[in-house]
């Protein structure tokens, strides 16, 4: 016997749209059904939420809190029922003839911290403790690589080029069109220092006058119309991250009187993670206006996503990019890339594999994974179907 | 489990005149003889003939596991010409209509005033209908969706064109075109049938338990078949030979869509908002649209008009968009007048194509269907021109036509989509007959049945007009 009407599955079609919505049991970590059910007589065993039916009342509190909207009511004996995955065999996904539907292990890619921590440890390591020189203007032989706002101020404050000088200022910038923002999220000392500040830093949001990302453009203008007004570099004498490089050096050890913009920079993380990179950090600003241009993007498949009882992508991400209200409507969010620092740590933590890493103009939509044996999880939307 | 507990022959006969809707029950050897669909319909239709009658059935694999089956067929005489034409319905009205506990639905007689027919656990239930009576189709359909937030999947509605019982009205499914190229339209405003509700939600259906996984090897076997790198409307076009879409008119990234239990989707949602082509009040009133006649959007695409812009307005009105296309073309093919008006110019004249001398509306398209016939045979047989003209995947050259003629009859009678029947060259009778799960050979549809019924249907139907 099949009834579409009892499925614990349930699709919902907005022709106007052309969208296509399923609403079935996410099984939350964390479910808000299990803890407003009266009678208790919902639990969650082994990543499974399970109704029992014997106990249940069909009070409907449940449908009223989930907000997915997944316990269902009977339209016949309207009484509460709710996915339980079949036991680990869901009939909607072997029914499924486009395979819209699939059941897969939860994996997350947690090994990407290890090179991003080894990378960034070794960039503080080199450009702070070992290397002669700053981040500034660094060279190794003949090699080198130069601040483009520290370059973009000297060309405008001497009003002089230097053609030698040129390869090493737009070296980074060309990293930034290949990689997008991933100096400041794998070799920016200052960032690796914001990361481990921000571990154990308590946060108590932005005030509304701190908010404004475009801020950080402004001082980027300001830093190169004050250049060339006083004929020198303004902003350096400031900067986090030559202030870090060059009074922590191995020459300059604890010398630097300009050690006080350090401090102030941490405190600000109190506010949100990150937050002198999201607002002020000119540096961020030159590369942001590169990656633009970028040949990466970091994308996330909102029909991967689990939406409400996950928003684990929103929650690591250290700049605050990842649009929550857009991933709750089943919509996949835009990354803006001149924000993202590429540290990756939404594709770290995804359970699902819904956010990654993909070439521009690449489509978003994953490939399909055939092997979907083992393991909870259930994913995709689609037809009801049985 | 024989045949009878899938297909029963249940039905309601619902009769305008006096408002009386009646449950029958078919006789088994009658069920046995006819299968169900077209074939069916075909006998119930001759039984009422003298009743003007309207028959909407499904087949014995309709909302069953068999790949494709979403289809229910509509038969009635054409405004046009007189003829009897099937008009099949897909997405979810046949299994609305199963899932509902029915098989059948025989509309007789005129009502005397507007009118809507609400199924719902296989009872029917006429309720006036004043209030929807001049509102266009995705009106009408939004008002039935507040009046019935709950049962309101499937709406079967006519438009102002039905309503003025203009020649090329077209029954409308939900906010999208149908199928029906015959004039269907103006048969329900004729007896002031403004919408039919279908609702199945809550409906049970007997299965045999061995059918999910025959439709799963079953389903695997005719995806390796079918086209699966272009999906949606243009694989259709292209299956059709008609590449004029291919540039940007239906974007790769178009949603596909498919009907009930279809491994291959064959229409494309065109999203208004990002397309150039559509009006900002088209744009204002819904943001979609579903491509669900490949015929119409060519007709006027042929015609150098905004396909889509124009196939929106047509849906809107409840206008057959073939006809549309062809008469607004000779009318007045470098008209000034705006969509709306040119259309409702149309509704209000009693100009036939026949007078335009165009015998095939179909003949409008680049693919030119009277090299291989497939649209005149379409036109005898008494089967929708708006089935793709599609040659068959996997006949032999010179066969088209009849294996065309066959797979469709197949197809109407057995409830399964002719469209992916005529694609996927393993959708044949002998695999689909299997879910049946008619144990009982004695009771049950064999294949000798199924067989018999088809030349039935064939011989039958052979209207004069080709």
């Amino acid at each position: 016997m099949v009834s579409p009407g009892k499925a614990a599955i349930r699709s919902i079609l907005l022709e106007e749209r052309g969208k296509t919505y399923s609403i079935y049991c996410q099984h939350c970590p964390e479910p808000l059904c299990l803890e407003v059910c009266p009678v208790k007589a919902i639990s969650r065993e082994n990543d499974l939420v399970r109704l029992d039916s014997k106990a249940c009342v069909d009070c409907g509190l449940c449908m009223a809190a989930c907000p997915e909207g997944a316990p269902l009511q009977d339209p016949e004996t309207n009484q509460v029922q709710k996915c339980d995955l079949c036991e680990g065999e869901p009939a909607c996904v072997a029914a499924c003839p486009s395979q819209a539907l699939r059941y897969m292990p939860a994996s997350s890619q947690r090994w990407i911290r290890f090179p991003r921590w080894i990378v960034q440890a070794a960039a503080f390591f080199l450009l702070v403790i070992v290397l002669v020189g700053t981040v500034c203007s660094l060279s190794v032989g003949e090699f080198g690589l130069t601040c483009p706002v520290g370059f973009l101020q000297e060309i405008v404050g001497s009003q002089t080029i230097i053609l030698t000088t040129i390869v090493s200022g737009v070296a980074l910038l060309a990293l930034a069109v290949l990689l997008g923002r991933a100096f400041c999220g794998w070799l920016c000392p200052f960032g690796l220092v914001l990361d481990l500040v921000g571990r154990f830093m308590p946060r108590f949001g932005n005030p509304k006058i701190l908010s404004s990302r475009q801020t950080k453009y402004s001082v980027l203008a300001a830093s190169v119309v004050g250049s060339a007004v006083v004929g020198h570099q303004v902003f350096c004498p400031v900067c986090p991250i030559g202030t870090l490089c060059r009074s922590y050096g191995v020459k300059n050890f604890f010398l630097g009187s300009e050690l006080a913009v350090i401090p102030v920079a941490l405190a600000m993380e109190i506010g949100e993670k990150r937050n002198w990179c999201r607002l002020l950090c000119p540096v961020g600003a030159i590369f942001g206006l590169m990656s633009k241009m970028n040949l990466i993007k970091v994308v996330i498949g909102a029909h991967q996503c689990k939406k409400f009882s996950c928003m684990e992508c929103a929650e690591v991400c250290p700049v605050g990019i990842v649009d929550k209200d857009l991933l709750r409507e089943g919509i996949s969010p835009s990354i803006p890339m001149s924000e993202c620092i590429m540290c990756l740590r939404c594709v770290e933590h995804c359970p699902y594999g819904a956010a990654k890493v993909r070439f521009r103009g690449q489509e978003v939509r994953p490939q399909r994974v055939e092997d979907f044996s083992a393991a909870p999880a259930a994913a995709a939307s689609r037809e009801p179907s049985s | 489990m024989n045949f009878l507990e899938y297909f029963a022959g249940r039905g309601l006969t619902i009769d305008l005149d006096s408002g009386k809707v009646s449950p029958e029950i078919l006789r088994p050897e009658e069920v046995e003889r006819r299968v169900g669909g077209a074939a069916l319909n075909l006998a119930l239709f001759q039984r009422y003939a003298q009743s003007d009658p309207i028959i909407l059935s499904a087949g014995p694999l309709t909302a069953s596991f068999a790949p494709g089956s979403c289809l229910a067929v509509m038969t009635a005489r054409s405004a046009v010409n007189g003829n009897i034409y099937h008009v099949p319905l897909t997405w979810q009205a046949g299994a609305e209509l199963r899932f509902s506990g029915l098989d059948y639905l025989v509309i007789l007689g005129r009502a005397a005033k507007p009118t809507m027919l609400r199924i719902r656990k296989g009872q029917g239930e006429l309720s006036p209908a004043e209030n929807l009576w001049g509102k266009d189709i995705p009106e009408t359909v939004r008002a039935i969706r507040a009046a019935y937030p709950a049962d309101s999947r499937c709406i079967l509605a006519i438009g102002p064109a039905g309503e003025g019982r203009t020649l090329y009205a077209q029954v409308g499914q939900n906010f999208w075109g149908t199928l029906d190229k015959a004039g269907f339209g103006a048969q329900w405003g004729r007896k002031k049938l403004k919408a039919l509700l279908l609702t199945g939600i809550g409906g049970r259906l007997k299965v045999h338990p061995d059918h999910p996984a025959l439709s799963r090897a079953f389903t695997e076997e005719i995806k390796k078949t079918i086209p699966h790198k272009v999906k949606g409307s243009l694989a259709v076009f292209r299956k059709l030979g008609e590449k004029s879409f291919d540039r940007g008119l239906v974007p790769p990234g178009a949603k596909p869509f498919a009907c009930f239990h279809c491994p291959f989707p064959c229409q494309s949602y065109i999203d208004k908002k990002s397309s150039g082509l559509f009006s900002k009040k088209q744009k204002r009133m819904q943001t979609t649209l579903l491509l669900t006649d490949p015929g119409g959007s060519l007709a006027f695409q042929h015609q150098g008009k905004n396909a889509f812009s124009w196939l929106a307005e047509c849906f809107r009105l409840g206008l057959e968009p073939m006809a549309a296309a062809l008469l607004v073309g000779a009318t007045n093919g470098k008209t000034k007048e705006s969509k709306p008006e040119a259309l409702l110019h149309l509704i209000h004249q009693e100009e036939t194509l026949a007078a335009r001398g165009v015998p095939n509306i179909q003949n409008l398209a680049s693919w030119l269907c009277p090299e291989n016939g497939i649209t005149a045979m379409a036109e005898k047989l008494g089967f929708s021109t708006g089935i793709p003209p599609i040659a068959p995947e996997g006949t032999q050259s010179g066969q088209e036509v009849k294996e065309w003629a066959r797979r469709v009859a197949y197809s109407l009678i057995l409830g399964v989509c002719p469209i992916l029947t005529l694609i996927a060259p393993r959708m044949s009778e002998e695999k689909l007959i299997a879910f049946m799960g008619t144990e009982d050979k004695e009771i049950g549809v064999n294949m000798g049945r199924l067989q018999a019924a088809a030349h039935d249907l064939l011989g039958e139907m052979a209207n004069p007009v080709a």
